[in-house]
């Protein structure tokens, strides 16, 4: 049976009832019903989402698209903004990978946090912010995407936050918050400029309108894609703006999972992907996102080799994976971008989940050199971290990375935008991935055991992670390497939102030596990780590249303090010193008199003889005078 | 005819209780307080329902000035907010005011008449009386229940809004006789005057009058030397009511009287105005950013919120003015919140100075949950009201001065700043050793809260309920685009239609005929 499109408005709109549900009643709640909601409303998204998704994909609409209509937001004058849902395939794709693996994610969660005291405000939490993910990928226009944005960006601020007590975590909280939302000032600047140059903010129609007004290379186009862009990159955590990133692992690891590895870091992707038309049109902004992806990768990586806690290794590592989304978006390969996104979303929740599983069993330790052992006596964790691993690090057909990898790789050598340098600096990058995979592996599984686990097993968190494990090693069979096999699922489910790349694909002996070459310096990579780190144990010292290359520090040295020095130093308001004679008179009179009342004896007796004898002088002067 | 009983019923309530002063206790006050301003709530919704009230008697000839309210639109947006924070500022003032609670509640309630009076009236003579009244019952306030030097905040308070007032004094004569020697029309009727504007250097002057009066209420930077004392030193429930409300009266003066009656002038000082606002903005969120104290942070928040209000009025477009109308309700929603906040933690910790302050959401997480909500709403955040209000304001500030906008864009950015700090340094992280604990909201407080709460989504979400109600009045739907305003990012020749720019206005002909010149 065809489902009718027209519940599409329940997607959000279940999780929305959850969120409500939780944050008004929660705390009166018993925990089981809590639970209950919390992971029901995004099972039944979830569920609904299949049923949609099934019949999507198996006939697609003529136009491509359908689009439900649920009434006015702004209705004033010029601007008209409607509540208006659209789905084609680019917001299907990503409406079953945040349903589902959020599905997942809420399960595990269900028993990873049994034992919070604030049980009901995690699932409020993590409700709203399905919701807000999920309008910002279905909305119509670029109002409600931003609705949605901002709304992913307070949920994220409110569960990196979970913790508050702790003051690191509220810091870290308002630092995600702040930093994205630099990006999201260029964002802003972005929907008024197109708006007043285009008349419209419904986004299908300010492409279409875009592509015939704007000529390619024209200096409106660039400043429009370059200040999507902006948004895109504090989102995404890219370069320079990724440093709220590793930070926010202070959040559950569940919240890692799913609003710092699968999704929410994914909308600056997704925003590329959706207004790729004006992208088109600004081809020195596409090779801009070519550079901050290639920049990315490589600072990603680098740094996850040099992190101790696990979680920031996993939390570099999504940068760096984030980084090859960008670069394939900067050279055009827009599907190859989105298939990175859905197995990223399978490997990374995987191994997010399979690390929280090992957290937990340690006591909640999290430094690598403090774990090892663990491959028999965690065997569910150390196999979600073999298929994850294999699949981060893109060995061959062993994950779902190796085969999105492969075209992201395909893709950059054969592009007009992209060429051999990003191609071999990609590939440096995938040598670094192996590396750090092989060493987080290495640390956490083998060698002496140093922190013994203690076990746990429910269904609730081994079930997720087993259906990520299939997903995470399955998922990239829906595209392969055309050097191979001639299947390509993926790309035709979404020819109807994302063309196929203009340039030729590689071909020939070429393709088959850059192809091999690419995976004999990633398996170089892993057999170099093992080999290094299969004996070194000790913990090096903390490093400039633990730091994350310094971008804190710059950042703390050029905005931070002189913010906050400014800020003390108008505490003096200039305003309010000077606000002319009349009142800094009274001001001060008032003052001397106030002073006076303070009981200090002497100055009154003082005061009082001084005016006394003044009085007597003009008096008496007068007197003499007159 | 209704229409004189909206500021009639709080004003005979006020002077009732002044007159009775000592023999009515705190309780009966509040109550009476609360009772008359909910029934006048009721009468201004059964009166605004339908067409535009008016109601019109003789009053003084000579001046040609009549009694002449009209409840429109946008008067309407107005009475309906000073009404409803009126209730929850009797409520605050409840709890806190011990000594002579009557008297207190008595010159609240003429207050709030005073202000109600000033949004109907449809004379210049009329509004400007209730301007000058709305501020002695606000001084006596702020005398006799001042917190510190509550006697120089009063000082301060009435010197500022006498010279601005003493301003538009001059500039209300002057009008009087120009008008009168340019049309033959001695009148200070508000749409008498609307009809003919003034335009020259006359009238260049003239307006300069209301505007500096407006500037200072609002306040606008840099001339807000007079607010962070006096919203230090008021009473909550009076601090309540002066963010909440009366500073909506600039605001309200800029868009009814110095934007309409002089659109020439308007043109000519708007990049000014722009400029100041959106300095303002940022100078006011960096103070606020830096404040050790909460009543302080939201004074320089609430000059920043109006900085930005400003420049989106003068971009004198009917996105701005409309994002302008949206912004006054919204502020005036969230400042209240966020003054409810403030109250209650007064409540317990006994100052509003941030140092002792800490990790209370532990102890009160349904206050933390609403204060996380105001802090939201003041940062802009889309799906509660400031956001409507802000997108439009800005959308008006771009199409008019692209420059400009650029940093006006910095408004979430900077706001988040001091908003996020006001909620960390409260409540969140750990418990301050030895800092005050705090109750969680019960009874009208929560009702309080959760209302304004509600009202902010509910705006967030369905802005046209203002939106559709308010028109456009002509000054702001027939702006010109300025010679400056080609953005440095189009290139002259790329031809792009500005679709936007075109249909503006709401009655769309004019812009096309001044676009040709």
């Amino acid at each position: 049976m065809n489902p009718p499109f027209s519940l599409l408005w329940l997607l959000p709109a279940l999780p929305l009832a959850g969120f409500l549900v939780l944050s008004i009643f929660g705390r009166s709640l018993p925990r089981r019903l809590a639970a209950a909601v919390g992971v029901g409303s995004v099972g039944l998204s979830a569920a609904l989402a299949g049923w949609l998704g099934f019949s999507f994909f198996g006939g697609q609409p003529a136009e491509g698209f359908h689009r439900l209509e649920l009434g006015s937001w702004f209705d004033a004058g010029s601007l008209q903004i409607d509540f208006a849902l659209r789905l084609d395939a680019l917001s299907m794709l990503m409406v079953l990978v945040i349903t589902g693996v959020g599905f997942l994610i809420h399960l595990y969660s269900a028993e990873y946090m049994a034992d919070d005291p604030s049980y009901a405000r995690f699932f409020a939490n993590m409700n709203l912010f399905v919701a807000a993910m999920l309008m910002l990928v279905l909305g119509d226009n670029l109002l409600l995407l931003f609705l949605g944005w901002e709304g992913v960006g307070l949920a994220s601020y409110l569960l990196i936050g979970f913790w508050y007590q702790e003051a690191k975590n509220a810091q870290a909280a308002m630092k995600a918050f702040v930093v994205t939302r630099i990006g999201d000032a260029g964002l802003a600047l972005g929907i008024l400029l197109i708006f007043t140059k285009l008349g419209t903010l419904e986004i299908a129609e300010a492409v279409r309108r875009a592509t015939e007004i704007w000529p390619v290379g024209s200096s409106v186009a660039f400043w429009a894609a370059l200040l999507l862009l902006c948004g895109a990159i504090g989102k995404s955590g890219q370069v320079p703006l990724q440093v709220w990133l590793p930070d926010a692992m202070a959040g559950p690891t569940p919240v890692s999972a799913l609003i710092h590895a699968a999704t929410m870091v994914t909308a600056g992707v997704y925003l590329i992907a959706r207004t790729h038309g004006i992208f088109q049109l600004a081809p020195q902004v596409m090779s801009m996102v070519v550079w901050v992806g290639v920049a990315t990768l490589l600072v990603g990586g680098v740094c996850a080799l040099a992190q101790r806690d696990l979680k920031r290794i996993l939390a570099y590592s999504t940068i760096s994976q984030i980084g090859y989304m960008f670069l394939a978006l900067g050279v055009g390969a827009w599907s190859a971008a989105m298939f990175h996104f859905m197995t990223h979303a399978f490997f990374k929740a995987l191994l997010f989940l399979a690390a929280g599983w090992i957290i937990v069993a340690l006591h909640h330790e999290q430094d690598v050199f403090k774990m090892g052992g663990l491959k028999n006596k965690l065997p569910i964790a150390w196999w979600s971290f073999l298929v994850g691993g294999a699949s981060l690090a893109a060995l061959p057909f062993l994950g779902s990375g190796f085969f999105s990898k492969e075209q992201i790789l395909s893709a950059v050598w054969s592009s007009p935008l992209g060429g051999p340098i990003p191609w071999f600096l990609a590939v440096a990058g995938a040598f670094l991935t192996s590396v750090y995979t092989a060493r987080m592996l290495m640390l956490v599984f083998f060698g002496e055991a140093k922190t013994e686990p203690h076990g746990h097993s429910g269904f609730a968190m081994k079930f997720p992670l087993q259906a990520l494990i299939v997903l995470a090693f399955a998922g990239g069979w829906l595209w392969w390497p055309h050097l191979i096999a001639h299947i390509e699922k993926f790309p035709q489910a979404m020819a109807s939102a994302l063309p196929a790349p203009v340039f030729p694909e590689l071909s020939g002996s070429l393709a088959w030596m850059l192809f091999l070459g690419a995976e004999m310096i990633v398996i170089g990579g892993l057999l170099y990780g093992i080999a290094v780190y299969r004996k070194r144990r000790g913990a090096p010292a903390e490093g400039r590249l633990a730091r994350g290359l310094g971008f804190d520090a710059t950042y703390d040295l050029l905005l931070v303090r002189p913010y906050r020095a400014i800020a003390g130093l108008v505490q003096r308001d200039p305003a309010e010193m000077l606000p002319g004679a009349a009142a800094a008179l009274a001001d001060t009179g008032n003052k001397v008199m106030s002073s006076a009342q303070d009981g200090r004896l002497r100055w009154y007796i003082g005061l009082l003889a001084g005016g006394a004898i003044f009085l007597l002088i003009v008096f008496f002067a007068g007197f003499l005078r007159g | 005819m209704m229409l004189p009983l909206l500021f009639l019923l709080p004003a005979t309530a006020g002077l009732l209780l002044l007159a009775l002063g000592d023999r009515v206790s705190r309780v009966a006050a509040t109550r009476l307080a609360i009772a008359v301003l909910v029934a006048d709530m009721a009468a201004a919704f059964y009166v605004f329902e339908g067409n535009p009230a008016e109601f019109q008697a003789p009053w003084i000839p000579s001046l040609g000035a009549s009694f002449h309210l009209v409840g429109d639109p946008l008067a309407a947006v107005l009475v309906l907010l000073t009404l409803a924070l009126g209730i929850l500022a009797a409520g605050i003032a409840g709890g806190e005011i011990v000594r002579r609670p009557a008297t207190y509640q008595g010159l609240l309630l003429l207050t709030a008449a005073a202000m109600v009076a000033g949004f109907l009236a449809a004379d210049l003579f009329l509004f400007f009386v209730c301007f000058e009244a709305m501020l002695l019952p606000a001084v006596a306030l702020l005398i006799g229940w001042g917190r510190g030097d509550g006697k120089a905040a009063a000082l301060r308070f009435f010197i500022f809004t006498q010279a601005g007032g003493l301003a538009m004094m001059v500039s209300i004569i002057a009008l009087f006789f120009a008008h009168g020697a340019a049309t033959g029309n001695y009148t200070l009727d508000y749409p008498q005057l609307l009809q003919n504007p003034l335009a020259g250097k006359t009238a260049f002057w003239i307006m300069l009058g209301f505007v500096a009066a407006f500037a200072i209420k609002l306040p606008l930077f840099p001339l807000h030397g007079w607010q962070p004392k006096t919203y230090q030193a008021a009473p909550a429930s009076l601090a309540f009511l002066l963010a909440g409300a009366m500073a909506k009266t600039g605001a309200y003066g800029l868009l009814r009287f110095a934007i309409p009656l002089f659109p020439e002038g308007a043109r000519q000082i708007a990049p000014w105005m722009i400029g100041l606002g959106v300095a303002g903005m940022i100078y006011g969120a960096l103070v606020a950013y830096g404040a050790q104290d909460l009543r302080r942070l939201l004074a320089y928040s609430s000059m920043s919120h109006l900085g930005l209000l400003v420049a989106g009025a003068y971009s004198l477009r009917a996105l701005g003015y409309q994002g302008a109308v949206l912004q006054m309700v919204a502020h005036g929603l969230s400042v209240a919140g966020l003054f409810l906040l403030v109250y209650l933690i007064e409540e317990h910790a006994g100052s509003s100075e941030l140092g002792p302050l800490g990790g209370l959401w532990q102890n009160a997480p349904r206050l933390g949950a609403l204060a996380i909500l105001f802090v939201m709403a003041s940062l802009g955040l889309p799906g509660l009201a400031n956001f409507a209000g802000e997108i439009l304001l800005l959308l008006g500030i771009y199409a008019a001065w692209p420059a400009i906008a650029v940093a006006a864009v910095l408004a979430p950015v900077v706001s988040a700043l001091y908003s996020l700090r006001l909620a960390q340094r409260v409540f969140l992280g750990p418990k301050a050793q030895d800092g005050p604990t705090l109750r969680d909201l019960y009874g009208w407080r929560l009702v309080a809260a959760s209302l304004l709460a509600v009202a902010l989504v509910w705006l967030g979400f369905q802005p046209n309920a203002v939106l559709r109600a308010v028109p456009v009045p002509a000054a702001f739907a027939a702006a010109p685009v300025p010679a400056a305003a080609a953005p440095a990012a189009a290139p002259a020749g790329v031809g792009a239609p500005t679709p936007a720019d075109a249909s503006t206005s709401q009655d769309s002909k004019v812009p096309d005929q001044e676009k040709t010149q």
